[in-house]
């Protein structure tokens, strides 16, 4: 719960998690009519941003308390969009 | 911005390839940024993860298309500088010292800009004139050549594949761009004359014998160099109206620039 990521990080696991979704959700509606697809998914984080080489985001951690309370979290917000892409044919 | 009378302790964190999550729960440290900085790392994992979206073998993607982030932070300064301290997870900081920073980073497509003529490699974003003599080295001279490349040739050159893929792409869009107004001709098409014909341009389309092409295409298809849908049909009709379509537009052309 408290281990810090890049922002790198957190998003390309996220884009992995979010294409191989479609994937299987192409896949499961192959044969079917109709096929439903999410044009887009928005990800709120709320931890503090720290700083080493890199900048690092540790999560909140539910199980402590949080010192700082809401005045002292920041906010990651993340939208993702499906786009189809030539380079990716 | 700071004041005297707060306790603020500010440390910089050390320079490790350690980064725990002791180091992130450790009591009363924050480190200390400057806007420039903070904003540079953030771009600079954007892109990476850009790449990352890019390289994933899909014809539909997933990419991140706004990034908002906002910021608790401490103000403070350091000689010249304004500084942003990063409060971690305890100590001495007092909520109410804190400012907020709102941070929204967007991808911006690239435009690009019709160039009549022969275009160098160097017109698309990213060759510049060392990575531009290497390609015409190996006979891409040009952004119909580099159209007509594969990914291969170029990571030959030590071009990463993704970038490879990114110039190919670029060079296709620009080309296509050339052709595109010509009565008839869809992407489908303009693909076609490019890397069957190569034909690249309105001048060239119209300076061509519609049989001819119309040979030429037919045997691009037959033989497998461009794969087409099946229900593509083609006829001496079609390329007519395109070569046609194409004096016309160079004819108008022409006579404005007079």
């Amino acid at each position: 719960m408290t281990s810090p990521f890049t922002f790198f990080s957190i998003i390309s696991e996220f884009l992995y998690e979010a294409n191989e979704g479609l994937d299987q959700a192409t896949q499961a509606s192959k044969d079917q009519p109709v096929a439903f697809t999410i044009p887009q998914i928005e990800i709120e984080l709320n931890g503090k941003v720290i700083r080493d080489e890199e900048l690092e985001m540790v999560p909140s951690n539910a199980f402590e308390s949080n010192y700082y309370g809401d005045k002292g979290e920041s906010k990651l917000k993340l939208t993702f969009k499906l786009v189809p892409g030539e380079q990716n044919v | 911005m700071s004041n005297n009378k707060e306790k603020i302790e500010v440390k910089n964190l050390t320079a490790s390839s350690n980064v725990t999550a002791e180091k992130a729960v450790a009591p009363a440290f924050a480190a200390k940024i400057d806007s420039c900085t903070l904003i540079t790392s953030i771009q600079k994992d954007l892109l990476r993860a850009h790449d990352f979206a890019m390289s994933q073998d899909r014809s539909t993607t997933f990419v991140l298309s706004d990034f908002n982030l906002q910021l608790k932070a401490v103000v403070t300064q350091e000689g010249e500088k304004t500084m942003l301290a990063l409060p971690t997870k305890q100590g001495d900081l007092d909520p109410n010292t804190m400012s907020t920073l709102n941070l929204t980073l967007r991808p911006v497509p690239l435009t690009v800009k019709p160039v009549t003529g022969t275009r160098p490699v160097e017109s698309i974003e990213g060759i510049g004139s060392v990575l531009g003599g290497r390609l015409r080295d190996i006979g891409i001279a040009d952004v119909s050549d580099l159209a007509l490349a594969s990914p291969e040739d170029l990571v030959k050159l030590r071009i990463p594949l993704t970038k490879a893929n990114e110039f190919i792409s670029m060079a296709k869009l620009m080309v296509k761009s050339n052709i595109a107004g010509v009565e008839g001709v869809d992407e489908q098409v303009a693909e076609l004359l490019v890397v069957a014909a190569k034909i690249d341009s309105k001048e060239k389309l119209a300076q061509t014998s519609p049989e001819e092409l119309t040979a030429i295409l037919s045997d691009a298809i037959e033989t497998g160099k461009v794969k087409v849908p099946k229900t593509f049909n083609l006829t001496v009709e079609d390329s007519t109206r395109w070569v046609a379509s194409a004096k016309t537009l160079v004819d108008r052309t022409r006579a404005s620039t007079q």
